[in-house]
């Protein structure tokens, strides 16, 4: 009996420690048998890591006017959002090719999938998992993780010692955007990209209602109006997901203060995050930010948006809609839809295929408000601050935004294989973009004006369209504008919330009573604390007009 | 010798197969809990990556602020207890009723049937459940109003209705979690002594009688434990079921909103880990001072009942 | 317990013990009537859904769309199994993968939280109260997901490693302190007998608490089982995407999704006409897949929660 306890009590022990050396073992067996490639970095590594030192002091003596010291070969790893498609690897042993003959490195590429980047990409910066480069945006954590040291800093000085092309390439005001509280920790892209809005109307029912056109709001208000008379089982317009909740409001509310602005001699626009709905109003050189909520023209947009849902123009349930209006489009559940002019092709193409009696049509959505030019932020690549070779990621970067074969490889894949060359710019999609899409790789944050080409064919008058908006496209006047919430957090943190609820439900016109709930939100903004919100915007605003 | 040692060593020595039966739990709990416990200092510091979590400066009680600005921080506290309250008596009301009447029931094929298809919502993750729900409620093309479109009834906009949610979250919580815990409350009736029944049978005692006066009293240990768990998360909602099923929808949020889904709009756009940790930290210094109460008066009144 | 009344007239007996047979029966009845009404109508309140999600992921995408979810697909479409199964191998793997962590992480599991709550269910054991609330702290206090995910990463090297799918969710302490309470209502004279006997904890352990409380056992086992069934977070969290060998089913499956949400929007980019990948019938079928065999291990579960476990039983 005793004898058989002790066994049990010992093989207890046996077990417990078990456990314990488990994670110990576990901490070996990551090490060692993670991706062959990553190993290959690791044992690549070792010996640079102690040569580290000497190196950097070797590099900031003598090294900066011989070029940069790239005798060691060294793995880069890059973090791109999204998943990783089929022909990926392929394309890059083309571009590691290249990278190595250039510089004598290779980049590995990691993947954080759309629906898990939102929680990995804050947390790779923790783990202290070894890697090197990751995209980022403005909408991609880039201030966040910039203000807490997540990335290399870029100087002037690096910039032209280690990515000569693009110091050389770089729009000044891109390199001004990126600049947070004075320093840029990200290579913003080399392509200014303009958002400009489309409808798309049913040929069939404008034609049966006798609507000629739906390029402006008025005429929109008269083609939905027409639905809901006739058609009882058709939304007009099936807006309220998160990505088209505000489509409506943007429009009403650009409209009227473009209006606003060529009529009066004071200038309104837009400031600071999203989220703060704060607005400049400028006359006589004098510069005051206040929210939205405080412009007289936002309780005419309000009200009308009400008189809009009220007439059924969306759905009683939009604020909880999970479909954006395209899709609802598509599937022959509502009569029009909104769209940024660049998916409009797409669109067009799969709904004429499958629907050709709908006989569908696109119109302008501007309304002779000019578009906007976007921020350079919207793609961008930046360097992780603990990245044991900074110089040669960002010297791999110059590559991947600069040189025409490397850019080309991965944007749009393998020529011949995935895409040929259509002249003009122009491109045409070969049947294996399957494995490798066009413009799909995450390679947005290298996107360079110089190697850009758009897809051939399409919408019939989306040349037509796009010459217009070209032309009368214009940065926003606050663009380069980049506001530091360091001071009032806890407040954007309140009105984020207040954002994301009061607002939008106004933004779709829910409310009984325009101007007392124009009031109501206004409290809660100022319980919120938007006031020293608005006026810390307002200061560094006026330090920002100064500057320039 | 031994008399002079600290009690506790001597217990050391004395149980030490007992103590070592509970080492592996106490190393995984360690690991996983108690050393990245240290990071709620997070709660009160700027976090950058450069200093992490231990050197990043401290700002006091800043990450607490935006919670308590709002003027959200009482409506979200009492939402969340009070759907927590509401949940803990249907579900354990329901539970212990199906687990009585499975216990109870003869037909073989007909229990294990009806026990199996109980478990199957169990499965079907919020997301889909709360498509199944815009499904019935939406205005113009949903179920429900189909149905009284067709008799020709008004129908009606469940949506903006803000007395309809706590119903609809009752409901759908019970639905995912009768199968479930149903089990919990069958384990425990069918551990009872067999005897007893027996004894009682032959007394004649009725059906009711039995469950009155066996079945009750002998599950009463599960439920007060399960009653005093479910203190210690009266303060978290069940994020995925508020956020999937009202499908985060503003016209409700008065009766909807809990901390869990307030604190995580308000991070929509903002990424402070340390804000995140500060809400948590209120989340578990309320649900810790209830807990404290709870127990202390289960101690008082049937110590073997009590949680520690 | 308020049954034994034995003090009643001998001559009353037989006609108390007729009348009450006649009420027992007419009770049983009723009960019985009552009981399997609200069974099968909660029963079929549950299979409803389930029903409409089998349903649902036989659909064409457009028909959900458009007419929401039918008893009876309206457009009959295999595309999101097709879409799910188009690599067998990988889901296989994704299977064996899901079964392995599921079947060690239980036994360990079973075995780890089972010896705590012997010891924390025994009277004997002095520091039951404070070591019970040694592991309760913890389901109330935690540091948050950063500091632990950096400790798991950077001391104890989880990244891409399969014990993180099972160390994380080993214990837990719900589970825990339910089985204690289950162990406690083993009568203590029981124990007491076995250690008069000369047993030790290890054998009155494996040799009376174990077999007394299968149906705890079996429950609190189903419950850590059907959590690491369902498990994709700590995939999510330590696995690279380079690493589909060790991918579970659940983030397998959710994978595939985004990946084919993901070449939808890479359409709507390149102005190639969409390829309507069947995002909502795959959630379902989604749902099927991962549901299937899971459920169909619960009926053998069943067997242990048979009414009238007789305690005597064990003594003799």
């Amino acid at each position: 009996m005793i004898g058989k306890k002790k066994r049990v009590v010992s093989l207890l022990l046996v077990f417990a420690m078990l456990l314990v050396t488990l994670c110990a073992c576990g901490a070996q067996e990551s090490g060692g048998q993670s991706s062959p490639a990553a190993a290959d970095t690791q044992t690549a590594k070792q010996p640079e890591a102690a040569q580290d030192e000497t190196q950097e002091t070797a590099q900031d003596t003598e090294a900066a006017p011989a070029g940069p010291d790239i005798s060691e070969e060294v793995t880069l790893v890059m973090y791109l959002i999204g998943d990783r498609p089929v022909d990926n690897d392929e394309v890059f042993a083309k571009i590691n090719e290249r990278l190595k003959a250039e510089i004598n490195a290779t980049i590995e590429v990691k993947f954080m999938s759309w629906s898990e980047y939102e929680q990995k990409y804050p947390l790779i910066f923790a783990s202290g998992e070894d890697w090197d480069i990751i995209y980022t945006a403005d909408w991609c954590f880039y201030n966040a993780q910039a203000t807490k040291q997540g990335f290399y800093e870029i100087t002037q000085e690096a910039l032209e010692t280690y990515a000569p092309m693009t110091a050389e390439t770089m729009y000044e005001e891109a390199w001004e955007q990126a600049k947070v509280d004075g320093k840029v920790y990200m290579l913003p892209m080399n392509y200014k990209e303009i958002t400009a809005y489309v409808y798309m109307a049913r040929g069939d029912l404008m034609d049966k209602y006798g609507i000629t056109s739906v390029a402006s709001l008025d005429e929109a208000e008269a083609y939905m109006d027409a639905i809901v008379q006739n058609e009882p089982s058709l939304i007009p317009i099936d807006v309220g997901s998160d990505y088209d909740k505000l489509f409506l409001y943007d429009r009403m509310w650009k409209k009227a203060n473009w209006e606003n602005n060529s009529k009066n001699n004071e200038i309104i626009s837009e400031i600071g995050p999203w989220q703060v709905m704060a607005s400049a109003s400028e006359a006589d050189g004098n510069i005051t930010v206040k929210g939205d909520f405080d412009q007289e023209t936002f309780l005419e947009v309000i009200t009308r948006l009400k008189d809009w849902r009220d007439r059924g123009f969306w759905s009683k349930n939009a604020v909880v809609n999970t479909q954006n209006n395209t899709e609802s489009f598509q599937a022959g559940k509502s009569a029009l839809a909104m769209m940024n002019g660049n998916t409009a092709k797409s669109v067009y193409a799969s709904v004429s295929a499958e629907h050709p009696e709908w006989d569908i049509r696109v119109f302008d959505a501007q309304d002779g408000v000019p578009p906007v030019l976007n921020s350079y932020l919207a793609n961008g690549m930046s360097i992780f601050s603990k990245s044991k070779n900074p110089e040669r990621a960002l010297m791999a970067l110059d590559y991947l935004r600069n040189d025409e074969e490397i850019n080309s490889l991965f944007c749009y894949g393998i020529e011949g294989k995935h895409w040929e060359d259509a002249g003009d710019g122009l491109l045409v999609s070969l049947p294996d973009s399957t494995n490798y899409a066009y413009d799909s790789n995450c390679n947005w944050g290298v996107r360079n004006d110089a190697y850009w080409r758009m897809i051939e064919g399409g919408i019939p008058n989306l040349t037509e369209l796009n010459a217009v908006w070209q032309e009368t496209a214009e940065s926003e006047r606050f663009q380069t504008f980049v506001f530091n919430d360091e001071s009032v957090k806890n407040e954007i943190a309140a009105i984020g919330e207040i954002f994301n609820t009061d607002y939008k439900l106004l933004g779709l016109g829910f409310t009984d009573d325009p101007q007392a709930d124009t009031e109501k939100l206004r409290e809660k903004m100022e319980a919120a604390g938007a006031q020293k919100v608005y006026d810390e915007i307002q200061q560094q605003a006026i330090a920002y007009l100064e500057a320039n | 010798m031994n008399s002079r040692k600290h009690p506790f060593l001597q217990d050391l020595r004395k149980n030490r197969t007992k103590w070592l039966m509970l080492l592996p739990a106490a190393v995984v709990v360690i690991l996983m809990c108690y050393i990245p416990m240290a990071g709620v200092v997070l709660a009160f510091k700027e976090f950058n990556y450069h200093d992490g979590i231990f050197g990043s400066p401290w700002v006091g009680f800043d990450n607490f602020q935006y919670f308590f600005k709002s003027g959200k921080a009482w409506l979200t506290t009492r939402n969340t207890i009070l759907y927590n309250i509401a949940f803990l008596c249907v579900n354990t009301f329901l539970q212990i009723t199906c687990a009585i009447m499975l216990s109870e029931l003869a037909g073989k094929a007909f229990k294990r049937i009806t026990q199996s298809v109980m478990f199957l919502p169990y499965f079907i993750s919020w997301v889909v459940v709360g498509a199944f729900i815009y499904n019935m409620f939406n205005y113009e093309f949903g179920a429900v109003n189909a149905f009284l479109k067709g008799i020709g009834a008004e129908p009606i906009d469940v949506y903006s209705n803000k007395n309809a949610w706590p119903v609809i979250l009752i409901i759908v919580s019970a639905f995912k979690n009768v199968g479930y815990g149903t089990v919990m409350y069958l384990a425990s009736i069918v551990s009872i002594d067999g005897e007893m029944f027996e004894a009682a049978e032959l007394d004649g005692a009725t059906m009711w009688q039995k469950i009155r006066y066996i079945t009750l009293p002998c599950i009463r240990p599960t439920v007060v434990i399960l009653f005093l768990l479910a203190i210690g998360t009266i303060m978290k909602g069940d994020f995925q079921m508020f956020w999937q099923v009202t499908g985060n929808n503003p016209m409700v949020l008065e009766v909807t909103d809990v901390i869990d889904t307030y604190v995580t709009r308000s991070m929509l756009t903002l990424q402070e880990f340390g804000m995140t940790s500060a809400a948590g930290l209120y989340q578990s210094g309320v649900s810790f001072v209830l807990v404290l109460i709870a127990n202390y008066i289960v101690k008082k009144a049937e110590p073997d009942y009590a949680l520690f | 317990m308020g049954i034994g009344r034995k003090d009643e007239e001998d001559f009353c007996m037989a006609a108390i013990n007729y009348r009450r047979k006649k009420h027992k029966d007419y009770d049983r009845l009723i009960f019985s009537l009552v009981s399997h009404l609200a069974l099968i109508v909660l029963s079929a309140a549950c299979l409803l859904p389930f029903w409409l999600v089998i349903s649902g992921s036989f659909s064409d995408q457009q028909s959900i769309l458009l007419n929401g979810y039918q008893l009876i697909p309206k457009q009959f479409s295999l595309d999101a199994y097709q879409m799910l199964f188009r690599i067998p191998e990988e889901l296989i793997s994704a299977y064996g993968v899901t079964i392995l962590v599921t079947v060690v992480g239980t036994g360990l599991g079973l075995l780890v939280t089972s010896m705590a709550s012997y010891v924390l269910a025994n009277k004997n054991f002095r520091y039951r109260y404070q070591v019970s609330f040694f592991f309760y702290f913890t389901s109330i206090f935690g540091g948050g997901l950063v500091p632990w995910y950096i400790f798991n990463t950077k001391y104890l090297r989880f990244h891409n490693n399969i014990i993180a799918l099972i160390l994380p969710i080993l214990v837990n302490v719900t589970y825990l302190l339910i089985l204690k309470s289950y162990m406690m209502s083993i009568p203590e004279s029981l124990y007491e007998s076995a250690y008069l006997d000369g047993a030790g904890d290890l054998v009155v352990y494996f040799k009376i608490a174990l077999p007394l409380s299968k149906a705890g056992l079996a429950t609190v086992g189903l419950f850590i089982a059907l959590n690491y069934w369902n498990d994709w977070y700590n995939a999510m969290l330590f696995l690279d995407e380079g690493r589909r060998e060790l991918y579970p089913l659940q983030y397998y499956l959710n994978n595939i999704l985004t990946k084919a949400q993901a070449i939808n929007a890479a359409a709507a980019r390149s102005g190639i006409a969409a390829s309507d990948v069947p995002s909502e019938p795959m959630k379902l079928a989604m749902t099927v897949i991962a549901t299937g065999p899971i459920v169909l291990l619960y009926p053998f579960l069943q067997k242990y929660f048979v009414k009238g476990v007789t305690i005597g039983a064990v003594k003799g």
